[in-house]
């Protein structure tokens, strides 16, 4: 009898930690942290630990493939400012930005607006122009790429034929800028897919009203349809803005930097110093100056945006 | 969320049962020694050198060995990033940047003389060529070349420029490469793949180094050395003669040189490099012959180019076993019948007995390769240890893609890039 009754309160306990953890793990929180764990592990395993430890490694001389490494202080970022290879880099990937983001968008848009039209087959279209995006940041296209452009390419050709004369795209700094900022263009499909569920989003009211009062199409697109989309406009210029900054395979593939490093973005330079010459601590110094340019752009567009935007509910 | 749990009870006792299992593995099989070994190159080296490993594992027991390649960038990547956790292959093929990882590399000393490496059938020259300054050997080389040129001597013909013979210069060398371009209509020379080597050697030949053993310093203290180099330079590329940059970024590696093609009379390579530049041109073209000779020199000046270690295989200080890593050494450089699988693809064999073996076996096309070895020999070039800098390749890179492209296109003077590439290299060297 007195075994039986230890059992039960065995029994009777087992089951009472057995519904106190069901409890627990049935908690709302729980729950929710549980699911979430892979995306945690990975943004501070992958993200935020790495991040904070470049921080630290930029203070150092820390050299790849050298036993040891010691603190250094500000040096690496003393070395940037007399680093007339770094201010180069900079150099060509602003000019990169500057021209390729406009365009791309523009691309992006037009395509956009003839999209969203309705006439037959417009999905079709719609999917065959997002292609190069989906497969764009290949290295096997940048390849194609740089074969399309190089001297006997299919671009050279064809001006050649035209009568325009073939141009050595990759034989100068200045030139060697074009295709890459082409390619860049090319890839407008996720720029093109936000801006075309903007253009859907805008009430049909509006641009019937505007039709009513005798706005002709161009009128309806800038007076009408381009200030609707203006909160897209920025949105798309953010990330697109940021994307060209980090732009890397295309020269990496291309051009390796060159001519005369007329495209060694700073990714690449920063690559190159990380991973080719080892030096670690100065390539970590250099992506948190790049990260505080990147972010000090951005928070010029965003602040600015609010003389240009442009929200249907205000 | 029973079943979870469950699962994931399970997923954790696989997870320990796993871990205790590869345990046991290494406690039971005490006697068993796992080796791993890695190397760069192409499909045919890899093909080889595992028919290697599975021979050496054949005929040693005890020892297992595995191999781990990729082509030369993913090799280093992957080796920088096993130096820096200290987890580096038991053994790794290194060229002549070994100063980069001389901290991960076990000299073989103690194991040559305690016998586990037979170095008896070589001279100490050969040995020479793979040994620190302070007396450390640090590899046992894979295979000797040295630099030199191949070229289509149908084409020197045809432009009627006098063929090259050991002995020519620069000045021959740079009049031949116009005169082909003028006559013929392509380049008369292809591209100095890296031109801070032929540099380096265009200096040596006037008895200056480029670099200095002591890692801070570099070897010469007047720019104005380097400037007939950038002034030849500038002349070919502006004459027609080389490729500018633009046309030199699609020539990415020897198989498509402008000379395989028909498109340029030389190419600059190494000696073993010769192999597969002939039998490429061979396959668009059977009746192509190229042929190799020696570097230009200066006017009186030293000979041509010193034969030097093509690669080598290094043991790291993290192995386990650096003994039986180094009774595999012996096997790849002294067992005949490796070497007959291997065919001096990594070099002409430094082993007496092995040479012996493999020359008579020769194609044309490697017997060219013994010839030019030979033909260097008997003009007097030494065997060289090169020097380098841990921090050579971003002093090489700003050279290669910096000065000599902005030199080419007439953006600075030859003497602007003597200046230029004096004061950054010094910058750079200050930083070791």
């Amino acid at each position: 009898m007195k075994a039986d009754k230890t059992t039960d309160k065995k029994v009777q306990e087992g089951a009472e930690r057995r519904a106190r953890f069901s409890r627990f793990m049935n908690k709302d929180a729980v729950v929710g942290y549980i699911f979430a764990l892979p995306f945690i592990i990975g943004f501070l395993g992958l993200m935020l630990i790495p991040m904070f430890m470049s921080l630290y490694y930029s203070f150092t001389n820390l050299t790849l493939g050298r036993i040891g490494h010691s603190w250094v202080g500000f040096a690496n970022y003393v070395r940037m400012f007399n680093d007339a290879r770094f201010w180069n880099s900079m150099g060509v990937t602003f000019r990169f930005v500057f021209l390729s983001v406009p365009v791309r968008m523009v691309f992006g848009l037009l395509v956009a607006y003839v999209l969203t039209r309705k006439y037959k087959g417009v999905h079709g279209y719609r999917a065959t122009y997002y292609l190069p995006t989906l497969i764009g940041g290949s290295i096997a296209v940048a390849l194609v790429w740089g074969q399309l452009f190089q001297r006997g390419g299919v671009v050279y050709n064809i001006l050649e034929m035209a009568g325009i004369g073939g141009v050595h795209w990759f034989g100068s700094p200045v030139l060697a800028l074009v295709p890459l900022i082409l390619m860049n263009v090319w890839q407008f499909g996720a720029a093109m897919i936000i801006f075309a569920a903007g253009i859907k989003d805008i009430p049909e009211t509006y641009i019937e009203a505007a039709a009513i009062d005798g706005a002709n199409k161009f009128q309806i697109f800038f007076k009408v349809i381009l200030p609707c989309l203006t909160p897209i406009i920025l949105y798309n210029l953010v990330m697109q803005t940021i994307a060209a900054f980090m732009t890397f395979t295309q020269a990496f593939i291309i051009t390796g930097g060159g001519p005369a490093e007329g495209t060694n973005f700073i990714a690449l330079y920063i690559y190159n110093h990380a991973f080719s010459w080892r030096n670690m601590g100065y390539a970590s110094a250099m992506s948190w100056i790049l990260l505080i340019i990147v972010a000090s752009v951005t928070g010029v567009i965003l602040k600015t945006s609010k003389r240009w935007t442009f929200y249907t509910n205000e | 969320m029973k079943k979870i749990l469950k699962l994931l009870v399970c997923a954790a006792i696989i997870a320990v049962m796993s871990l205790g299992l590869s345990a046991c593995s290494s406690d039971d099989d005490d006697d068993i020694i796992h080796l791993t070994i890695a190397w760069w190159g192409s499909q045919h080296r890899h093909d080889i050198t595992q028919e290697v490993l599975d021979l050496f594992n054949e005929q040693h027991p005890h020892i297992v060995i595995t191999g781990e390649f990729a082509d030369g960038t993913g090799y280093f990547n992957s080796l920088d990033t096993r130096a820096a956790a200290s987890d580096v292959w038991d053994l790794f093929q290194l060229g002549s940047n070994y100063p980069v990882y001389i901290d991960h590399i076990v000299p073989l000393n103690e194991f040559i003389a305690s016998g586990i490496i037979d170095i008896s059938n070589t001279t100490q020259d050969f040995i020479d060529i793979t040994t620190t300054h302070n007396g450390d050997i640090v590899g046992i080389s894979n295979g000797v070349n040295a630099w030199g040129l191949a070229y289509d001597p149908a084409m020197f013909d045809a432009a009627g420029v006098p063929r090259p013979v050991p002995g020519w210069t620069w000045a021959d060398f740079e009049h031949a490469a116009i005169t082909i371009a003028e006559a013929l209509g392509h380049w008369g020379m292809g591209v100095f793949t890296n031109d801070a080597i032929t540099m380096t050697q265009f200096m040596a030949q006037m008895d200056v180094d480029f670099w200095h053993e002591d890692p801070t310093q570099l070897g010469f203290d007047d720019p104005s050395v380097m400037v007939p180099y950038f002034r030849m330079r500038q002349n070919l590329v502006m004459a027609n003669a080389m490729p500018d940059p633009g046309d030199a970024m699609g020539i990415t590696d020897i198989e498509g040189d402008p000379l395989v093609f028909g498109n340029s009379a030389m190419a600059y390579l190494a000696s073993n490099q010769f192999i597969a530049l002939a039998n490429a041109a061979q396959a668009l073209d059977s009746s192509r012959e190229l042929a190799m000779t020696v570097l230009p020199t200066h006017p009186g000046g030293q000979i041509a180019s010193d034969i030097v270690s093509s690669q080598m295989f290094s043991i790291s200080r993290n192995s386990a076993h650096p003994e039986a890593a180094a009774e595999f050494l012996n096997f790849w450089v002294n067992n005949v019948e490796a070497n007959e699988i291997l065919q001096g693809e990594r070099g002409i064999p430094i082993m007496e007995h092995v040479r012996g073996v493999l020359r008579p076996q020769a194609t044309a096309n490697i017997a060219e390769t013994y010839a030019f070895i030979d033909m260097l020999g008997e003009l007097g070039g030494g065997t060289a240890n090169v020097l380098g800098n841990p921090r050579q390749a971003e002093v090489e890179d700003f050279l290669n893609d910096n000065i000599i492209d902005r030199l080419v296109l007439g953006m600075i003077t030859p003497e602007e890039a003597a200046q230029e590439v004096f004061d950054f290299a010094l910058q750079v060297v200050s930083f070791n």
